[in-house]
């Protein structure tokens, strides 16, 4: 076994993390060489020095009134989808009666056409071109 | 199944605020990857499967690739002085404090000067104490090359210690 072997065993001895036969190896390897054994020491010293550190204050410890719960969920949902809905109902709606109102004439028609066509594309495009970013997207492996 | 207590919420929360801030050093920064995080939790609770890992597994796993996403794309500047010595300690004397507060700076330093990727390591597994299958699936590397990485990582530290005289007890 090479030292680089020995020390990973260590670590993985300090860790808790062996077999028991190779514990046993750490073991009779630290009875036979001092500076095995004092290697060990200074390790665990710093593990217990790492696991001592501690950080400046943080203000916010009720994260359970930050979190939102099921009920505020759903109900955020289900608000956006009414609100979509109606107001697509309501804009086709108007559209409609005012495509078959005789009183504008076909000028206005066409421009207020043109107008719906226009943002309808301008719509299209950025949903396409939020799709192809999604898919180029670099992080987008990133698990959550 | 029922979403966490309110307890565990808390819990949760202190635990992946303390590994986003020590990745970002930053408080506020800290903070909102931490409440996003638990939006994530509580948005895919559903697919949660405990079977596969403990909940603070999970969790701790939106909350660093969340910081790791916020970093690649805002790089912000990583505050060296985030990490205060304990103050609870235990000193018999006020020489031992002094010896114990200048250890832990010491450690703190060489901490806070290591890469990203060594410090998390070494935080997850000392700090957060972390099993290797659970920092292997936090970091989503292979579970054998957690023990090699930390030991370069600890004989690293080790050493530097070793040279600035900071880890004799």
């Amino acid at each position: 076994m090479t030292e680089t072997d020995w020390d990973q065993l260590l670590t993985g001895y300090l860790d808790n993390e062996l077999t028991q036969q190779d514990r046993q190896r750490v073991e009779q390897r630290m009875i036979n060489e001092p500076t095995y054994r004092a290697q060990f020491d200074d390790l665990k010293s710093l593990q217990t020095d790492i696991a001592d550190l501690d950080f400046q204050p943080n203000k916010t410890t009720q994260w359970s009134e930050l979190a939102p719960d099921v009920t505020s969920r759903s109900a955020r949902s289900l608000g956006w989808l009414t609100y979509i809905a109606s107001t697509l109902f309501l804009v086709g709606y108007g559209f409609y009666e005012f495509i078959i109102a005789e009183t504008a004439n076909a000028f206005v028609k066409t421009a207020v056409l043109g107008i719906l066509l226009g943002l309808g594309l301008l719509l299209i495009s950025v949903i396409k071109q939020r799709l192809v970013e999604s898919k180029t997207d670099r992080y987008k492996d990133v698990q959550i | 199944m029922p979403l966490p207590t309110d307890q565990t919420i808390n819990a949760l929360g202190q635990s992946g605020y303390a590994l986003s801030f020590q990745l970002l050093g930053n408080h506020q920064d800290a903070e909102d990857m931490t409440q996003d995080s638990l939006n994530t939790l509580v948005a895919k609770w559903d697919t949660f499967d405990e079977s596969k890992a403990s909940v603070k597994t999970w969790f701790l796993t939106i909350v660093r690739n969340r910081t790791i996403d916020y970093m690649r794309k805002k790089k912000p500047q990583f505050n060296p002085d985030i990490l205060d010595q304990s103050s609870d300690r235990k000193a018999e004397t006020a020489q031992q404090h002094i010896e114990a507060s200048e250890r832990q700076a010491t450690v703190r330093d060489a901490i806070v000067a290591l890469p990203q990727d060594q410090r998390e390591l070494i935080l997850l597994r000392d700090y957060h104490g972390f099993k290797y299958a659970e920092i292997a699936e936090i970091l989503n590397v292979p579970i054998g090359t957690i023990m090699s990485r930390l030991s370069r990582v600890r004989k690293q530290l080790r050493l530097q210690l070793l040279d600035l005289g900071g880890n004799s007890r």
